[in-house]
């Protein structure tokens, strides 16, 4: 138990570390405030961001696209992903086109999708929808191959109808990779959006970060970058948290069974980040 | 003459090898009937194609010869009418116990009380023990009231005594449901003492060796010598 608790503790260690370093070496005023400035300064100009209400309407926008682009790439990449996982043959003829696609970074198709999209809102949702998409859709499809044959031939056996099919087995077996995609598409969404309104957009938080160096505010450029990040790590974890509690029974069949032999095999669980 | 519920004709099985072009014959020119009623033992050496050949009767595989009839019709896919009891219980995990057994048929109280599992409707499969896990298979099969319940090894799995008194509530189920009944196994006592007819398949490719009615216990116990030697010939 006591390691557990320290092993929650040892990721702040290195961050701690470099705020500590940053701290002293500010305090001691040997930072060129051009290039890295202090703590103290970053926090000022968090406080007068905050203040006068420009990063909330930053963060506002960016997150507005982010859920808007995210949200239509899930009600396309599940449906399309599942479908995919359904029809093996779906693999052979879409599999090579989608592996190209995505090869090609969202931030490559910015000036495209300008050009298709005009400026505002919508090439900014297209970025972001193309970011999520891929994850979505693959996960979901690779969810639905994850179910174990042998349910599938219950399925059969049992002549459920395709609605029946969909929704007790197709739907709740790949729901952990759909969860899984949809994680990774959120965190795709925002890293993209970011990189969008820094290239082009009058609003949002890689706006902030952009227009701070062109006034050559490092402080405010600190601000945005931190805001970025630690937006990041909210997302994920809302996503997580609401992963855990929509999944209780995906999780609790990996759970120990009795101890007499012949209870039902537990499915693959959802792969890991790093097996992504 | 009565029309069977079941019969098999010429029925054979060859299944491709992934690895090169050869084929692997499974099961080779079976014939038999089934009358309504009987309860039917299939026994064999592992891997002669007992549970191919239920595969073949419920429809969820083609025999690459010969036919499956059904009610005087030519099995072509699944159906209600033949309940399919696999070697392992097979519950969707996501599913309550109640989900699982209403699957396919509808939802019955009295069935979730016949197989002694009404305080575990709420549960999930990994909350159940082996012997709960095999009932409810048994209960999510008999469901939507087949006409054949198929049985591919289902109690193979789990310990002795958990087997006989499952055994028990198997030969209760055939007598008070009227189902006809078609179990596959490889464990000789398990056939002769449910079945009130054995069928004996050689080693692969499974072909006939034996069909015969069981009477009484004195004929079964005297049979179990012969069919050992013809199982292992």
């Amino acid at each position: 138990m006591e390691r557990t608790r320290w092993g929650g503790f040892k990721g702040l260690v290195f961050p701690l570390g470099l705020l500590t370093a940053w701290f002293i070496f500010g305090y001691t005023g040997k930072l060129n405030q051009q290039i890295l400035p202090s703590p103290g300064e970053v926090l000022s100009a968090f406080r007068y961001l905050c203040r006068d209400g420009l990063l909330w309407s930053h963060l506002g926008s960016s997150l507005v696209r982010v859920f808007g682009g995210f949200a239509l790439a899930a009600l396309v990449g599940v449906p399309l992903g599942l479908i995919m996982g359904c029809v093996p043959q779906s693999q052979t003829w879409f599999g090579p086109t989608l592996h190209f696609l995505r090869q090609v970074p969202p931030t490559a198709l910015i000036p495209l999708f300008l050009l298709w999209f005009g400026i505002g809102e919508a090439p900014k949702l297209a970025v972001i929808f193309y970011a999520a998409l891929f994850p979505i859709v693959v996960n979901a499809a690779r969810g639905v191959q994850e179910i174990p044959g042998m349910y599938w031939e219950v399925s059969r056996a049992l002549c459920l109808s395709p609605w029946k099919t969909l929704k007790y087995l197709v739907i709740p077996g790949s729901w952990g990779f759909v969860f899984t995609g949809l994680r990774l598409g959120m965190g795709m969404s925002w890293r993209a959006i970011v990189a969008a309104e820094m290239l082009a957009s009058a609003s949002g938080v890689g706006y902030l970060v952009m227009t701070a160096r062109s006034l050559a505010r490092v402080d405010e450029m600190f601000v945005g970058i931190l805001v970025i990040g630690f937006m990041g790590i909210l997302i994920d974890a809302a996503v997580i948290t609401i992963q855990n509690h929509f999944v209780p029974s995906w999780r609790s069949v990996q759970g120990t069974r009795r101890s007499e032999k012949g209870g039902t095999t537990a499915p693959r669980t959802a792969p890991s980040l790093q097996e992504l | 003459m009565e029309q069977p519920l079941l019969e098999l004709r010429q029925v054979s099985k060859n299944y491709k090898l992934e690895d090169s072009k050869q084929e692997l014959e499974v099961l080779t020119n079976i014939n038999f009937m089934v009358q309504r009623g009987e309860f039917v033992s299939i026994v064999g050496p592992s891997g002669c194609g007992k549970s191919t050949l239920l595969s073949i009767i419920v429809g969820l595989i083609a025999p690459n010869d010969g036919e499956c009839l059904y009610k005087g019709e030519v099995v072509k896919k699944p159906s209600l009418e033949r309940g399919l009891v696999f070697q392992e219980p097979r519950l969707l995990p996501w599913l309550t116990v109640k989900d699982n057994i209403g699957l396919a048929g509808e939802y019955d109280e009295g069935l979730l009380k016949k197989m002694d599992l009404e305080d575990f409707s709420h549960a999930f499969p990994h909350e159940l023990s082996g012997g709960m896990a095999s009932r409810v298979a048994l209960a999510r099969a008999l469901a939507p009231r087949p006409d054949l319940l198929l049985l591919d090894e289902p109690l193979a799995t789990l310990d002795q005594n958990l087997r006989s008194k499952l055994q028990g509530e198997l030969q209760r189920i055939w007598k008070d449901e009227g189902v006809t009944c078609i179990l596959v196994t490889h464990d000789l006592n398990e056939a002769l003492a449910l079945g009130t007819r054995l069928i004996v398949l050689g080693k692969r490719p499974g072909t006939i060796l034996h069909d015969t009615s069981l009477q009484d216990s004195m004929e079964k116990e005297a049979m179990k010598e012969q069919v050992l030697t013809w199982m292992e010939g």
